[in-house]
């Protein structure tokens, strides 16, 4: 099973413009990921749901999880797979509508993880003060808010903690600027580093992770503000029902999930208490 | 092998092959080896210039990490695309701060980092470009890129490239030898055939091969052979002929170089100098220096050589065996066209054998003078004895032994039989005095004279004897061959001396030739032929050289008492008996005489003596004309023959013999005929007679020898001869003979 791909769909979203639906509808992705292009998988993911909820998408890929906001801002009837802090403050702003939350080690949940190169004599995140650190995306939970809200948690602020904050745009790279030296440490979410490994065996003996913060509500798939109710319906339909689909099973599995829940928007509270927190 | 031209062409088609590849080869190598980094330098330089563009806005951000991964990338495409490998790169702000690193580690991001001057340098193969990373569209520099490229390729392209221009100079190579065997071959091919064929050149069968194919060179090469061989053979039978006639010439011919060395002789110089060409050639021609000419005639002989005058001249020369040859020759100069001498042609003509005939003509014109006189004297001398001895003869008889004059006259007769003998040597030296001819053998004369022998050799001496038998008889007066013998047995037994001595004497038959003849003293030209010989050998003082030339000369003696004439009357003997001496002898080793007479045609004969005793008493009467110019011989010849009984008419020369024979022919029982005589000399006066009557009975009777008397008479008839002097009873005996034969 060709896992390659999995990693990669950790930030993107996908829309439905008003076009898409008379008919020239296209599904682009975007988020902190490389070769979003060569995504088949998500391409697999955009089909399957397009075919079961009977709505035209189309898989268009954005650079950020800003980007990701802006689209949906521009194109409201538009779907994404967005991360759950970008939602929340997107949720409060502009009416995004939380479609499902994906399902991973059967909950829908996940951890955001300090990694660092094996061998390093340093224990947590603290003890890199002074050092270069990795992120994937400002608005990333498991990149940037959660070891912010960490350190802050321990009267350490992030931006003076580190020597350098590298920008990455995507965990891949993150564990990427680990690997090779860039930086002396970063945060990363549990689901990427578990694919990224899945793919990168010979990684697992060199990286090591100091820190597990959460467990944080899953990555989730949300709606543009103006989405109809009924392809909302229709939507978390199939997405519920993916797991069954033999198709739909298929997919998850190469997406290293095991299928979608429905949550209420509350779901999502501890992270906007996590911001709030940050904000003070 | 290189001496071979095809060989050469294509030695030398392989040096200059070889040679211009090599050239081409190495200046290709060196271009290559000098531009080559250059062109890499420039690539990378525009490498560098356009991965610097395609980082631009990252840098202009500062986008670390995707700065850091598209560097990878750049690193990851370019390396797989490209033989000059990225090894290292870093890029910095417009601060100096690390934007990105290959090697993060050592230099974390951020850090501070002098890339260095904007340029390129070389490490070894090692090439790091450091440029500016300018604004795109403003080219405000953005900061600062450093590439580090591993350009090993270069050398193990070069390496690449040696050992390829090493692959093409070997196939070069092989490709020149190929080629040059071939070009050899192609020239060596017609080169052999027309090797082959030259050998033909001078032969006059050199046949040119032509073929359309055939180099123009070979073609003209062929066709001046071809040339040369007509014109060869027709120089080399003009050659032939000369060769021949050198070769086959009796002169002497000599070629020298200017240095006087030999370079040639013909057969002729091989055999009268006894020196084989191989022998001759690379001597000087000193080799046959005599030593017989003095220093001053070489000096003027090579001044006039040297001058390039021709040298004409009677020359001694020295045979390999030591002998001198006389030659008289020419010497000429081989002028070139410079003028200048190259060597010398001497052709000789052998003149030995000439001067050897004219000195032994001279010789014999000189004895022949002499016995010319010697004969004449003994002539007269004769005839007057003849008065004498017959005179003194008729008075014995006429006087009483009881006479006082008896003894006187008795001592006349024997004073006038010494000078008879005298007057014998005398002819006989002169070759006048072989009286007696008749077939005689040698050996059983020499057992005959036994006594006499002894008698005449001293008695210290011993003698020896190898008479051969049989032996072939010669025609010989035994008389004078007794005379020979004696004389050589005297002189032997007189060169031993008073000292212990051996006389061998010998006797045997062989065959002389004409050289062997001619060499022996004796007539200048006998037959060869078989010959009966008389050697005696002393163990005397033999004779030097100077002494063995003279012994034959009349009066030349060695002896005290010798009158010098028994030599040279034993010479005239061996004259008169077509016979040769050999003399060999050398000063205290002995002597050897060998006398050479040839054999007889008649090997059988009878005893005359045994005849004589049987007819004793024969009736003498008649009359006989006696014809004499001498008035002496006449009255004594008269007197013996009344003595005898017969009547006698005197007639005064040959005309009046005539005469008195016409007037008296029938009461005339025979003549007695004079050789000698004015008027009419006894021949002429002979066959007058005969004219007159065939069958007249002539004794002619001459101070002369025998032989030399009645040669002219040979078959015509002579009754007889009777040597003057003669005495009544020799009258006598002649007289019997007549009537024997009338009988």
């Amino acid at each position: 099973m060709n896992k390659t791909p999995f990693f990669l769909v950790v930030l993107f979203l996908f829309t439905i413009s008003t076009s898409a639906l008379a008919g020239s509808s296209k599904l682009a992705f975007t988020g902190v990921m490389l070769d979003q292009g060569n995504n088949a998988v998500l391409s697999d993911f955009t089909k399957w749901l397009s075919k079961n909820a009977d709505y035209p998408l189309v898989p268009s890929y954005k650079g950020s999880y800003q980007s990701v906001t802006d689209y949906l801002i521009r194109h409201r009837q538009c779907l994404a797979w967005t991360c759950g802090v970008p939602f929340i403050q997107d949720y409060q702003k502009y009416g995004q509508q939380l479609v499902a939350v994906p399902l991973f080690h059967g909950k829908p949940t996940y951890f955001s993880l300090v990694i660092t190169k094996k061998g390093r004599k340093e224990k947590n995140i603290l003890d890199f003060k002074g050092q270069a650190f990795a992120y994937s995306d400002l608005r990333s939970n498991s990149g940037f808010i959660a070891p912010s809200y960490a350190l802050k948690k321990q009267g350490v602020n992030i931006n003076q903690h580190f020597r350098l904050l590298l920008h990455t745009g995507l965990h891949e790279g993150s564990i990427d600027a680990v690997l090779n030296d860039l930086v002396d440490v970063a945060n990363v979410d549990e689901y990427i580093l578990v694919e990224y490994l899945k793919s990168h065996p010979e990684y697992k003996d060199k990286l090591v992770v100091l820190e597990r913060f959460g467990p944080f509500p899953f990555t989730p798939i949300v709606a543009g503000s103006d989405t109809p109710p009924d392809v909302v319906k229709r939507l978390q339909k199939a997405l519920l029902s993916m797991s069954e689909d033999k198709e739909g099973k298929q997919i998850l599995d190469q997406l290293g999930l095991d299928g979608f829940v429905i949550k209420p928007v509350s779901f999502y509270q501890p992270l906007a208490d996590m911001l709030k927190a940050l904000k003070q | 092998m290189l001496q071979s031209l095809s060989t050469q062409v294509g030695v030398t088609f392989f040096c200059v092959i070889i040679s211009v590849v090599s050239l081409m080869s190495w200046q290709r190598y060196s271009e290559i080896s000098e531009n080559f980094p250059l062109q890499v330098e420039n690539e990378t330089k525009q490498d560098v210039r356009f991965i610097a563009n395609s980082v631009a806005n990252l840098v202009l951000y500062k986008k670390s990490y995707p700065l850091w991964k598209q560097m990878q990338k750049i690193q990851k495409q370019f390396n797989s695309d490209s033989d000059v490998k990225i090894t290292s790169f870093a890029i910095v702000d417009e601060n100096a701060k690390v934007l990105a690193h290959s090697n993060a580690k050592q230099h974390p991001l951020q850090t501070s980092l002098n890339l260095g001057d904007t340029g390129l340098t070389w490490q070894g193969y090692n090439i790091s470009v450091v440029a500016p990373v300018l604004h795109l569209s403003s080219s405000r520099k953005l900061g600062t890129i450093a590439i580090n490229f591993d350009a090993s390729f270069i050398k193990s392209s070069l390496d690449k490239t040696k050992h390829q221009t090493l692959v093409y100079l070997l196939l070069a190579l092989v490709l020149s030898v190929l080629l040059a065997l071939a070009i050899r071959q192609r020239i060596a091919k017609p080169l052999k055939a027309l090797k082959q064929q030259s050998l033909q050149i001078g032969t006059g069968n050199f046949v040119l091969q032509e073929s359309k194919k055939q180099m123009k060179e070979i073609r003209e090469l062929g066709e001046a052979m071809q040339s040369a061989d007509l014109m060869i053979v027709s120089k080399s039978q003009e050659l032939k002929q000369l060769a021949k006639v050198i070769e086959h010439a009796d002169e002497l011919v000599i070629i020298t170089d200017n240095s006087g060395v030999i370079q040639y002789v013909n057969p002729a110089f091989e055999r009268i100098s006894g020196y084989s060409k191989k022998e001759a050639i690379g001597q000087t021609s000193s080799i046959v220096k005599s030593g017989e000419h003095h220093g001053d005639y070489y000096a003027r002989m090579w001044s006039a050589l040297l001058a390039g005058k021709v040298w004409r001249d009677d020359f001694k020369n020295r045979s390999k065996d030591g002998n001198i040859y006389e030659v008289t020759q020419t010497i000429s100069p081989l002028i070139d066209e410079q003028k200048s001498v190259q060597g010398f042609v001497a052709v000789q003509r052998d003149v030995t054998q000439q001067r050897r005939v004219e000195e032994k003509l001279h010789h014999t014109d000189r004895v022949e003078s002499l016995g010319v006189l010697a004969g004449g004297i003994a002539h007269d001398f004769n005839n007057l004895l003849t008065a004498i001895l017959g005179n003194a003869a008729l008075s014995l008889k006429k006087i009483d032994h009881s006479s006082p004059a008896y003894g006187n006259i008795e001592s006349i007769v024997a004073a006038s039989h010494s000078a008879a003998d005298l007057c014998r040597q005398m002819l006989a030296y002169s070759g006048k005095g072989k009286f007696v001819v008749k077939p005689v053998n040698l050996s059983t004369l020499v057992e005959g004279m036994g006594k006499l022998i002894n008698v005449s050799i001293a008695k210290n001496v011993v003698m020896r004897y190898q008479l051969a038998e049989p032996l072939p008889l010669i025609d010989a007066d035994v008389a004078q061959i007794q005379q020979v013998l004696l004389n050589l047995m005297t002189n032997a037994s007189e060169a031993i001396e008073d000292k212990s001595g051996v006389i061998t004497l010998a006797t045997g038959a062989m065959s002389a030739e004409k050289e062997y003849l001619f060499n022996s003293v004796g007539e200048a030209h006998l037959d060869e032929g078989r010959y009966v010989y008389l050697e005696v050998s002393d163990t005397g003082c033999g004779m030097d050289a100077a002494t063995q030339k003279k012994i034959f000369d009349p009066f030349f003696t060695t002896k005290f008492t010798g009158r010098g004439l028994g030599m040279s009357a034993m010479l005239g003997i061996v004259k008169g008996h077509k016979g040769a001496l050999r003399i060999y002898s050398e000063r205290g080793q002995g002597t050897t005489i060998r006398v050479l007479f040839p054999e007889s045609s008649e090997q059988q004969w009878v005893e005359m003596d045994e005849l004589l005793t049987l007819t004793s008493n024969i009736d003498i009467t008649g009359t006989v004309l006696i014809v004499d110019d001498e008035e002496s011989i006449r009255e004594v010849a008269a007197a013996m023959l009344d003595d005898i009984g017969f009547k006698s008419i005197t007639a005064v020369d040959g005309v009046d013999g005539v005469a008195c024979y016409r007037k008296h022919q029938s009461d005339i029982a025979f003549v007695l005929l004079d050789m000698t005589m004015p008027k009419m000399n006894g021949e002429e006066c002979f066959r007058q007679l005969r004219q007159l009557n065939p069958n007249v009975k002539v004794i002619l009777s001459s101070g002369y020898n025998e032989q030399e008397a009645t040669s002219r008479f040979t078959g015509k008839g002579l009754a007889g001869f009777m040597q003057k002097p003669y005495t009544p009873q020799t009258l006598v005996d002649k007289i019997i003979s007549l009537k024997l034969k009338k009988v």
